[in-house]
């Protein structure tokens, strides 16, 4: 295991047992993210993309797999050992509406990590780093006695991020953090985390639908169909030459602002497959149009294509003259 | 009136009357919706989409809700001095509308075939016999095939459910659809798909579009006009040729500014400074004064207007940008 990696998840599964059968959320999927990076996981919903964040911070217990954290195996470790480890991995989630008690100010809201792991001595020192976070994240002092209600969406996501640095975290998974937020809002809260990152030499896993997002704020990408990883590459490369089928197709689909930007959209017919009991095929190929014969017989793994560029197609290389 | 002209609305003020404060949701808007026209309507939230759409419905919510003036006019008609009943004629026929999320649109507890069925028979006189066939096709019409017309909403996907609204909305062949924020809930593949069936609807069918969104990538690809919203007023519209290609509003450049882009790799993103001003507390001079980069000292204390500044190009602004030449 080389040390250079914050975290290292490999072969990692999902399985969620329900009344029809077993539903594959996360299935085989592997990556690295070397310290102070991010890594964009893109997919639609019901890839599988928010399981996977959740299963490698142990909010989901994984089917199989194992997961390295800092060089450490903490794939089998006990909650015990895992409620430690809590400090060094955080959460911050999608909807700033509902992931925080309405009942709580925003000072109580910041403050409650530290009174969870009981890191601070007095109160005075527990309301020193609430405030010094409450100026990290960009929210006023006189906000301290407010309650979320009183607050704009924007502001709200900050509470999420000070919640998830106050511990100072050196791993954070980001699900769909600007989701929820209007443009100009959203500029100023990936401006924050590029910031926090810079200063903190975090590492992040930063979930989302959003393909502008992805490629502004990741290192490297992994896109996500029903629960596979399809194309794995750096944010530059995926971005400029896509060889997956539907990589391709989704990146088309993007609406473009950029009047002169004369792409042509690739359909995708029909809809998600489910997944429930898949079979041994490519996930992809009921909707692909290149799909053929060996596509349902057997699925494809993550090949390497060019250096750093993965993508699990079997026709990737007569289809792109690799 | 143009004859060609379809919807116009003139100094449309709408606002909220609450029990400390009274909300001014829209601010004396004009616009004009020509036949067979796609406008977008773009702006972030609180800056009074919505509102104005639900105004030209007469489905503000009263109280607190109140067009205080203004006039709408549909094909020459104003639709401020028709009665409730005549309205209900209206809604659904001429005017049809389409909301954000299409999970909460539908009954979970009638067929899709019977919700379409409803529209049908209200507006037309069809026995249920015919009002079914024509459910039927129009179901086809959206690309789902008419033997689920059977089915429940639950039965269906969500990209499936908002074709089906899609359904709903046409069913009696409208001259204008609203359809506010229709894609915002779905993936982006499925989002292409909608935005294609409508696009190509609205050419068979040849409707009028008022697309509310707050995403300038579904305008740019779908929409003839766009119209800039901030704080109850129009700030910025023309074609989207001429707002795309030279922007001259400081907050449209700001949006614009705001998104990450796919062509061009940035370190950082410029957010527009400061949040939207109160709309319950507006200030006396321009709403976006304060957050501003080209605030002169006439935005304190005058609102700008609506003027023409090229051909189909109006901006509301003191000191807009100018195009570097």
């Amino acid at each position: 295991m080389e040390n250079n990696y914050m975290l290292s998840v490999k072969n990692l599964k999902k399985y969620f047992n329900t009344p029809t059968g077993v539903l594959h959320a996360v299935d085989d999927v592997s990556f690295d993210i070397p310290e102070g990076t991010t890594l964009g996981v893109v997919g639609e919903s019901g890839c599988g993309k928010s399981t996977l964040g959740r299963t490698v911070l142990h909010l989901h217990k994984k089917t199989s797999g194992q997961i390295f954290f800092n060089g450490k195996d903490i794939s089998e470790i006990n909650k015990h050992e895992f409620h430690e480890l809590r400090k060094e991995m955080q959460i911050i989630f999608q909807d700033p509406f509902s992931s925080i008690d309405p009942r709580m100010s925003v000072r109580q809201l910041i403050a409650e990590p530290l009174k969870i792991f009981k890191l601070c001595k007095s109160k005075e020192e527990i309301e020193k780093k609430v405030k010094e976070t409450m100026d990290t994240v960009g929210l006023a002092s006189r906000l301290a006695d407010s309650y979320a209600h009183e607050l704009d969406g924007g502001r709200r996501q900050r509470i999420g991020i000070g919640r998830a640095i106050i511990l100072d975290p050196k791993f954070i998974v980001c699900d769909e953090p600007v989701s929820a937020l209007d443009v100009s809002i959203q500029a100023q809260i990936l401006n924050l985390m590029q910031d926090l990152q810079a200063e903190r030499n975090l590492t992040y896993i930063f979930i989302t639908h959003n393909l502008s997002v992805v490629k502004h704020i990741s290192n490297d990408i992994m896109v996500m169909y029903l629960g596979c990883a399809v194309e794995k590459a750096s944010s530059t490369d995926l971005f400029k030459h896509q060889y997956h089928p539907y990589t391709k197709a989704l990146i088309s689909a993007i609406p473009r602002v950029n009047l002169d930007d004369k792409s042509v959209r690739i359909p995708i017919k029909g809809e998600l497959v489910s997944p429930i009991d898949p079979k041994d095929q490519c996930r992809f190929a009921p909707r692909c149009e290149y799909a053929c014969d060996k596509c349902f017989a057997s699925a494809p793994t993550l090949e390497e294509v060019e250096p750093g560029h993965f993508v699990a197609c079997h026709r990737v290389r007569e289809l792109n003259n690799l | 009136m143009d004859e060609n002209t379809l919807l116009k609305i003139d100094n449309l003020v709408v606002k909220y009357f609450l029990r400390k404060s009274t909300v001014e949701a829209v601010n004396g808007v004009s616009f004009e919706i020509k036949k067979g026209e796609r406008v977008g309507l773009v702006g972030e939230t609180g800056a009074g989409k919505t509102t104005t759409a639900l105004s030209i419905l007469d489905l503000v919510s009263n109280p607190p809700g109140r067009i205080v003036s203004g006039d709408i006019y549909l094909n020459g008609e104003n639709l401020r001095q028709k009665s409730e009943k005549e309205m209900r004629k209206i809604r659904g026929n001429d005017i049809a509308m389409i909301f954000q999320d299409p999970m909460t649109s539908l009954n979970p507890v009638l067929t899709v075939g019977d919700q379409i069925m409803e529209v049908v028979r209200l507006h037309n006189n069809m026995t249920k016999f015919e009002a079914m066939d024509k459910a039927k096709e129009m179901l086809e019409l959206v690309g789902i095939p008419g033997e689920r017309y059977l089915e429940y909403p639950h039965q269906f996907s969500g990209g499936m459910k908002q074709r089906v609204v899609i359904a709903i909305a046409l069913a009696c062949n409208p001259k204008l659809l609203i359809a506010d924020e229709p894609t915002s809930a779905l993936d982006v593949t499925i989002q292409a798909q909608v935005l294609d069936l409508i696009n190509e609807l609205r050419n068979r069918l040849g409707m009028s579009l008022l697309l509310i969104t707050h995403d300038l990538g579904v305008v740019a690809e779908t929409c003839d006009k766009v119209m800039i919203m901030y704080a109850g007023h129009i700030v910025e519209s023309g074609t989207v040729d001429k707002v795309y290609r030279n922007i001259m509003h400081p907050y449209t450049s700001g949006l614009f500014n705001a998104i990450p882009k796919l062509d061009e790799d940035t370190d950082r993103l410029q957010p527009i400074k400061g949040m939207m001003p109160d709309p319950s507390n507006l200030p006396e001079g321009c709403a976006f004064c304060d957050r501003c980069p080209n605030a002169v000292e006439a935005c304190k204390t005058r609102k700008p207007e609506l003027v023409q500044v090229e051909e189909d190009h109006m901006v509301a602004c003191f000191n807009p940008i100018k195009k570097e030449a």
